[in-house]
C-alpha cells in the first residue's frame, strides 16, 4: 500500500528563526551571520570591528565553535559580550541552527542597553551553515583570495543565501592567480542583487567600507523597528 | 566516501524522517518497506548521506531494511519583474525571459517525505 504524504520536514526550524528576527526588530538590533571556509578571516575582521566600532555601539557576538574557545577567547580581550557554542555536543557540528542561538539572542537583548549590533561567527564551512536561516538581517559571506575563483560555482547556496560578499586577502593577490571579475560575474550568476566590497584584514584596507555597510543595514533595521 | 562534515549534518535530519515513516506506519498497523523522499537542490541536503543514514538508523527498528528512494528537486523561481516562472538548470538564477535579476525560490529549498510504501500484517 502507499501512502501519499507529501509531508514537508521542518528540519530548518523556520518558526525558531521567523521568532528570533521579530525580537531582533523589537530591540532595533542589526544581527549580520558571518559565513565562510575555515581561515578566511572571521575572527580576524571581528576583532578589527569590534574594536572600532564598541566606542559608538553596543556590540555583542555569537561564537559557533566545533570544540574550542579559541575564537571566542580571541574576541572577549576587546571587552564585548561574547557567547560561545560549540556545535559538536549539539549533533551537528558543521553549522549553527536557530535552535541553538535562540537562548543566546534572548540573553544578549537582556542587556541594559541591548545591543545595537550582533555579530555571529558561524562554523567555518560553506556548505551547511548557508541552508540555515538564523533569524539574522543578513548573511556575509567572508571569502579569501587564496580559495580560488571556483567557488561560486562550488557553493552556488552561500552566495545565493549571502547579501554581501567580503573578499579577503587582497593583499595575497598578486600571487595567487586571482581574477576579480571572474569571481564577480560567477557570483552575480547565482545571486545578481550581490554586493561586495574588497579588503585586506592585514593592511587594513576596505574597512572604512566594511563599517559604513554595517551603519547603513543598522539604520535600516532601526527605521523599520520605529514603525 | 563521506566526509565526516556530511555525516554529522545529516544526521539528525535522518533521525527524523525516520521518526516519522515509522510512526506513520505504525498508525496504519503496517510496516515501512520503502520511501520516496523529495529533496531540493538547494537545500543543503546531501542526498547520499541522507540515504546512507537513514539506512543505518533503520537497523533494529521496524523499519528495518527500508529502501531510500530520493528525488532531486531543482530549483524553481518566480521573477518579480516580469512574473516568469522558470527551472534553474545551470545555476544561473536571471529571468530567461526578462534577464531580471530579481527571483524568489517558490521551490528547490525543500525536503519533503513524499510516499511511504507500508507492507501489511495481512500481506497487502
Ligand atoms: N595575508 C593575509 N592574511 C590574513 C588576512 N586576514 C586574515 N589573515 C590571516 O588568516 C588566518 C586565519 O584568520 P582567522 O581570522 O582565524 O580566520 P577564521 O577561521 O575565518 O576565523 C590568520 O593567520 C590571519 O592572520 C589578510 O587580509 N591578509
Ligand atoms: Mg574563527
Ligand atoms: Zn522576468
Amino acid at each position: 500500500m502507499d501512502l501519499e504524504l507529501s509531508r514537508k520536514v521542518d528540519f530548518r526550524h523556520e518558526e525558531i528563526a521567523s521568532r528570533i528576527k521579530e525580537k531582533l526588530y523589537k530591540n532595533g538590533t542589526l544581527c549580520l551571520n558571518f559565513i565562510s571556509s575555515p581561515g578566511s578571516g572571521k575572527t580576524s575582521l571581528l576583532e578589527r570591528t569590534l574594536d572600532a566600532l564598541k566606542e559608538t555601539y553596543n556590540l555583542a557576538v555569537i561564537e559557533g565553535d566545533p570544540e574550542t574557545d579559541r575564537d571566542a577567547r580571541r574576541l572577549e580581550k576587546l571587552h564585548v559580550p561574547v557567547i560561545l557554542i560549540n556545535t559538536s555536543g549539539t549533533g551537528a557540528s558543521c553549522h549553527l541552527s536557530p535552535a541553538e542561538i535562540e537562548q543566546a539572542v534572548d540573553d544578549l537583548l537582556l542587556e541594559t542597553p541591548p545591543p545595537d549590533i550582533i555579530f555571529i561567527e558561524n562554523v567555518g564551512n560553506l556548505v551547511c551553515p548557508a541552508a540555515y536561516d538564523l533569524g539574522e538581517h543578513h548573511k556575509v559571506l567572508l571569502f579569501s583570495v587564496p580559495e580560488g575563483c571556483d567557488k561560486p560555482a562550488k557553493y552556488p547556496v552561500a552566495f545565493r543565501e549571502s547579501d554581501l560578499v567580503l573578499i579577503n586577502k587582497m593583499d595575497l593577490a598578486p600571487y595567487c592567480d586571482f581574477d576579480l571579475e571572474s569571481l564577480k560575474k560567477d557570483a552575480l550568476s547565482v545571486n545578481p542583487s550581490l554586493e561586495f566590497i574588497t579588503m585586506s584584514i592585514k593592511k587594513g584596507d576596505g574597512l572604512l567600507e566594511w563599517f559604513s555597510w554595517i551603519e547603513k543595514k543598522l539604520a535600516e533595521v532601526r527605521k523599520q523597528a520605529s514603525k | 566516501m563521506f566526509l565526516y562534515n556530511e555525516i554529522v549534518h545529516e544526521l539528525g535530519i535522518a533521525r527524523n524522517v525516520l521518526e516519522i515513516i515509522i510512526g506513520e506506519a505504525d498508525q496504519r498497523g503496517g510496516r515501512a518497506k520503502s520511501v520516496l523522499l523529495r529533496v531540493g537542490q538547494i537545500s543543503g541536503i546531501v542526498p547520499e548521506s541522507l540515504e546512507f543514514l537513514i539506512k543505518c538508523l533503520s537497523e533494529g527498528t521496524p523499519a528495518e531494511g527500508l529502501e531510500v528512494k530520493i528525488d532531486i528537486v531543482k530549483p524553481v523561481m518566480v521573477c518579480k519583474s516580469c512574473g516568469e516562472k522558470f527551472t534553474v538548470e545551470e545555476l544561473s538564477f536571471y529571468c530567461p525571459k526578462c534577464g531580471g535579476g530579481d527571483c524568489e525560490t517558490i521551490e528547490g529549498k525543500d525536503l519533503v517525505i513524499e510516499t511511504i510504501t507500508l507492507e501489511g500484517d495481512n500481506g497487502s
